[in-house]
């Protein structure tokens, strides 16, 4: 029964196709990774070859965690997306509420990204893998 | 009366009951991180803290202690620093059930040396016939001159988390009138 908390292989490797087909689609995007939200990476998609993404997987999911803590601690409610500002890029996180196995993602971009762009296609690509069909997650 | 606020913070492996300690003994409703944990290898607990919990405790002489704890698991190690600065002390929790445990005391004794020398440590998962297995603790902090209070403690029992906490605040009394004296 635990097993059922592991991520199937088949919802990772259909999603690590949708990575690709999202880094290829908005221009401005280094590097775009989903996690489990105890912070293991499950799928990465990246123009850049970055070494550490076992950890930024782990950050990634502490940094969300934090944020839901101190938005329900002020009272507010869905905070689905963190974007932080950095001098050389943005960075993009969101939950991915899949029903079986909630999830994490976080995009890397450069800084003159179309945000509006941006967003819309990573919302969209979050929704997909929010309701990913439970034939892959089981 | 003067009132002090203290900081301590609850280390250890995944599954002692770092979390659980917290809940045991805070007097707020405790802040958590927790997410569905996907590594049933490791341990088969359903949630785990993958930020910080955060609970407050009041005693009886007006002393006020922030408790915060941390994720277990290593690859959340860059946490441990983070919520270290300004700790008074460190609990560090050991999960007595696991194969590696003396190597668990070890790896979180060295870690979380580094950043306070005030630490205690609780021995959990531990059955009322078994305190006599604090005896491998013992032994391994003698042979590798660590001298700090030991407990077996039920992580979910207040009095047993408590008596850490107070051992934690005796050490620091004791060093702030030794350095007066």
């Amino acid at each position: 029964m635990n097993s059922s908390r592991e991520i199937p292989q088949a919802l990772i490797e259909s999603a690590h196709i949708e990575l690709q087909r999202f880094l290829n689609t908005v221009t401005g995007i280094d590097f775009v990774m989903l996690c489990s939200s105890d912070g293991f990476e499950l799928a990465l998609a990246s123009k850049k070859n970055i070494d550490n993404t076992g950890k930024i997987a782990a950050v990634s999911s502490s940094i969300l965690a934090m944020v839901n803590a101190f938005i329900t601690e002020i009272q507010l409610l869905g905070c689905q997306t963190i974007t932080l500002d950095a001098d050389n890029g943005k960075v993009f996180l969101t939950a991915v509420h899949h029903p079986q196995h909630p999830m994490v993602m976080v995009a890397v971009t450069h800084t003159d990204i179309l945000m509006g762009q941006m967003l819309y296609y990573y919302k969209e690509l979050s929704a997909r893998l929010s309701s990913a069909p439970l034939s892959l997650a089981s | 009366m003067i009132l002090q606020q203290y900081k301590i913070v609850f280390g250890g492996t995944m599954g002692a009951g770092k979390s659980a300690a917290i809940q045991a003994l805070s007097d707020i409703p405790v802040v958590t991180t927790e997410a569905v944990n996907t590594d049933t290898a490791a341990h088969h607990k359903f949630l785990t803290t993958v930020g910080i919990d955060y609970g407050e405790i009041s005693l009886e002489d007006g002393t006020q202690i922030g408790l915060y704890g941390t994720p277990g698991q290593d690859r959340f190690d860059f946490m441990w620093s983070i919520v270290c600065k300004g700790a008074m002390g460190i609990v560090i929790l050991i999960d007595h059930s696991q194969a590696d445990r003396l190597k668990d005391l070890e790896f979180y004794l060295k870690a979380f040396e580094q950043y306070g020398s005030n630490v205690v440590v609780g021995i959990t998962h531990l059955d009322q016939e078994d305190q006599h297995k604090l005896k491998i603790y013992r032994d391994w902090m003698q042979i590798h001159q660590k001298q700090f209070p030991l407990f077996a403690v039920d992580a979910r029992e207040q009095d047993d988390v408590l008596l850490m906490i107070e051992t934690l605040i005796t050490t620091i009394e004791m060093q702030a009138e030794s350095a007066v004296a």
